[in-house]
């Protein structure tokens, strides 16, 4: 009887082991980390300087772009192409696609600092 | 005596197995189960975005974009709505929005960008909180997921 208790033991241990293993292996990743740098300039991006988005955590890129926008906005100038890339940013970032969220965000700081 | 006690352990020992598996599971789990309506608090700075259905109250400074897919959301915006702008793809925008808003429907998308966020939602959807700040979703009064905002655009279900 004390055998079969200490084999029911080490089965019930191997059975919770397996168990656990398997749930976590199923949790999600979080998303891969976004590219270090941007790497698309244009002839017209590289007339003004770009801010080193690599050190930047979102909200900071996200409050750039805000005041940015803002500012734009007070001089009368058309923002119109930075608001529909960040619209891109908002959608990619309800989908999960940190990537392009952050690469649309940045696109848009851009737009704005070459008005 | 053997021969029935043994069956009778084994199952025990299985089902002791199985409800161990399921305590020490981790709590993003729970944020993939679905089937009810559930309630999620947040509070923060940066982007707080959610999509599904049902009530949706939001206020905060920045900017708010609400997407209405099914064509029977009912948004109530009071305190400063800012400039209203509709966008591309079924979207309004309040650009220097400073107040709240309320938004009921069954295809809805509430995003606002900024700080001083405050979101409660109840419904069943999916929601992003990118920034700083922390959220909780209870579901029958228990809270089945909580944390903090994130850097990356982590996807969590209302359930």
């Amino acid at each position: 009887m004390k055998k079969w208790i200490v084999l029911l033991l080490g089965f019930t241990l191997l059975l919770s082991s397996c168990a656990r293993f398997r749930k976590q292996n199923t949790i999600p990743t979080s998303e891969p980390l976004a590219p270090a740098t941007v790497e698309e300039s244009t002839a017209e991006e590289t007339q003004v300087e770009h801010p080193d988005f690599a050190s930047m955590s979102f909200v900071e890129k996200n409050n750039l772009y805000m005041q940015l926008l803002s500012e734009k906005i007070s001089t009368g100038a058309n923002t119109s192409l930075a608001e529909s890339e960040y619209q891109k940013s908002i959608e990619a970032s309800l989908a999960g696609d940190s990537t392009e969220a952050d690469r649309a965000l940045e696109e848009a700081i851009l737009n704005l600092l070459n008005l | 005596m053997k021969k029935k006690t043994f069956p009778l352990l084994l199952v025990i020992a299985t089902l002791v197995a199985l409800i161990g598996a399921g305590i020490f599971a981790p709590q993003t789990a729970y944020a993939q189960s679905g089937g009810g309506n559930g309630t999620l608090k947040a509070s923060g700075d940066g982007l707080a975005g959610i999509r599904g259905n049902g009530d949706i109250t939001i206020s905060g400074n920045g900017m708010l974009w609400i997407r209405d897919q099914a064509g029977d959301a009912v948004i109530n915006v009071s305190g400063n709505g800012g400039n209203r702008h509709e966008g591309e793809n079924g979207w309004v925008r309040y650009s220097g929005f400073d107040g709240q808003a309320t938004v009921s429907g069954s295809q809805i998308t509430v995003a606002l960008s900024g700080y001083g966020i405050n979101l409660e939602a109840t419904g069943t959807g999916k929601f992003i909180m990118r920034g700083s700040g922390s959220y909780t979703v209870e579901k029958d009064g228990i809270i089945v997921l909580d944390g903090a905002w994130t850097e990356e655009a982590e996807v969590f279900s209302i359930p």
